[in-house]
């Protein structure tokens, strides 16, 4: 397994499209801190602590970042056809699938650690400081990001279902967005205008329990709720996985 | 006895209600070089797929180095090395990259290897070219060096000279060849360019709609492929007795049915029936025999029209 996980992660290092999803994110981020600093000239007081909140209104992203940290480690192997490759050499499957999924957790962590100290650096560098409110907003987007953390893990390994059951990235990106982005939308609704039901079907979304830490949880509960949710959609999303893959033609 | 590389009884591939392989009994020894023959569709693709993991067999059994275990197939894959269909590789990594990925992948130790093996099929100097950028003899090649770099002990190849030139062809024969002599690497390869299979094989295996229609070895083959004429008498030890006191040789074989094979004066027909009929044998059909390794396969299969 370890000589797998290694030449996975000397795979991705020889892409460009980590230095180029850096690029982009820090772009982004500058974007958004000098938007500030422009106000701030012109007479507003955006400090760090407003810089460092909106950031835990922005984790959200990191749902949508596992799209992208699933394709590089995936890289289209169905398009290139490169699994064979590995299945032929008898390679176990379930060592490709979970292999895999490791280095796409592991890609997924250092680029979040390396994308927030950027963001949270630039604001400490640029934006004026408020002791108080600075400690207050650090706890609070410390709170969020553990909140995040299990949920991300857990939508990092249903994106890996995807990659390895569909053959298109694009559906997979697709059917992903839809249920980021959509799924928690309509189960709320359809709890609020059919039946209870979908609203505790609702609370099992990935995406609930961190729009309930940036709407202001801030308790343990909130906290081991995220965990179970994650873990469960990391749990059962692998085993289904695992289990389809075993069969799965490569061809 | 010869170690059997690899057997497989009654393997068969079913996808829905079509059968692409029917119960396919095979059996590769050590050091054989064996070709895999058969027209589009016939089962050739299916069955390295079946052995290189890549599709399930439906029934049948199949064994590598005598373990039949999924678990313990796997580690033997390990022994093999493996190119089907077209190479397949990441676009946006070089030759080097590709193989070196790989390498660290199988825990194949040395990174020499990886220059070793692209030496072997001479892409050493490719550079910073990524796999994009390839021709297709170049990507032939590059598939090819990834089933050496382990320096298997069973080859597989399905259509390997697909996109080489004249001179690859000619050294990847000689690369075959060099390989199985000097280490025994046991080869299955399947190929349209029958001309090309005659100079490697040692035996071959003809598929037909996914049944396994004949298992030869090149001897044997050479020996029902050789030119003679073909005559149908009404008594062929009278016939024999007459080739030999009449025309001096005993190069001639008695079939079944009153049939005789002449293996000599193949330029001389008049002379041959003049010498039968004078004797009193009835002579009822002559023909000239001999065919190569296509006019064998298409008589096989039945015809020339589906190949």
């Amino acid at each position: 397994m370890f000589d797998y996980l290694r030449a996975e992660c000397y795979k991705v290092i020889h892409r460009k499209y980590i230095p180029g999803f850096l690029i982009v994110m820090f772009l982004c981020e500058g974007l958004l801190v000098s938007g500030w600093i422009f106000t701030n000239a012109r007479g507003n007081n955006i400090g760090f602590s407003t810089g460092a909140g909106v950031m835990a209104s922005m984790l959200v992203i990191g749902f949508y970042c596992t799209i992208l940290t699933g394709d590089m480690i995936f890289s289209d192997q169905y398009k290139f056809n490169t699994l064979k490759n590995e299945v032929s050499f008898g390679l176990p499957r379930a060592r490709i699938y979970v292999g895999k999924l490791i280095v796409e957790c592991l890609l997924a962590l250092a680029l979040c650690a390396v994308v927030l100290a950027f963001y949270l650096g630039l604001c400490w560098i640029t934006l004026p400081h408020n002791p108080e409110l600075d400690g207050a907003a650090m706890s609070a987007v410390a709170y969020c990001l553990q909140v995040a953390l299990p949920l991300w893990l857990g939508a990092q390994a249903f994106l890996n279902v995807l990659y390895f059951l569909i053959r298109s990235s694009t559906i997979c990106s697709f059917i992903a967005v839809g249920i980021f982005m959509g799924a928690g939308e309509i189960l709320k609704l359809l709890g609020a205008l059919v039946h209870p039901f979908f609203q505790t079907l609702y609370t099992c979304m990935l995406t609930t329990p961190l729009e309930q830490a940036v709407q202001g949880g801030g308790d343990q509960a909130l906290f081991l709720h995220a965990c179970v949710v994650g873990l469960c959609w990391f749990v059962f999303s692998t085993a289904v996985g695992l289990v389809l893959f075993q069969r799965k033609e490569i061809n | 006895m010869a170690e059997h590389v690899l057997s497989t009884q009654a393997l068969t591939k079913r996808y829905g209600a079509a059968t692409a392989v029917h119960r396919v009994d095979m059996t590769i020894e050590k050091g054989q070089i064996y070709g895999l023959v058969g027209r589009n569709g016939a089962g050739k693709t299916t069955i390295i797929r079946m052995i290189t993991a890549q599709t399930m067999p439906s029934s049948g059994t199949l064994s590598l180095f005598g373990a039949q275990e999924p678990q313990v197939l796997d580690r033997m894959r390990a022994r093999t090395g493996a190119m089907v269909e077209n190479p397949s590789f990441y676009p946006y990594l070089t030759a080097k990259q590709n193989l070196e990925y790989y390498r660290i992948q199988r825990g194949i130790p040395g990174p020499q290897v990886v220059e070793a093996a692209l030496e072997q099929v001479g892409l050493a100097d490719t550079g910073k070219k990524k796999f994009k950028h390839f021709s297709l003899g170049m990507k032939q090649r590059l598939g090819l060096a990834l089933a050496l770099m382990n320096q298997p002990d069973f080859l597989l190849l399905d259509e390997p000279i697909n996109g080489l030139d004249p001179e690859g062809i000619v050294e990847f024969r000689t690369l075959l060849l060099r390989l199985n002599r000097e280490r025994q690497t046991t080869i299955l390869i399947s190929s349209h360019i029958l001309s090309e299979l005659e100079n490697l094989a040692t035996h071959y295996g003809f598929l037909d709609g996914g049944i396994l229609v004949e298992q030869v070895s090149a001897q044997a083959l050479k020996e029902k492929c050789r030119a003679c004429i073909e005559l149908q008498v009404d008594d062929a030890a009278k016939a024999a007795l007459l080739l030999e006191r009449e025309l001096d040789t005993r190069d001639y074989e008695v079939l079944p049915g009153n049939v005789l094979r002449l293996y000599c004066h193949m330029d001389e027909p008049q002379r041959v029936t003049a010498c039968l009929v004078n004797g009193g044998v009835a002579l009822f059909a002559i023909e000239n025999k001999g065919a190569n390794l296509e006019d064998y396969f298409l008589s096989l299969i039945g015809g020339v029209h589906r190949v």
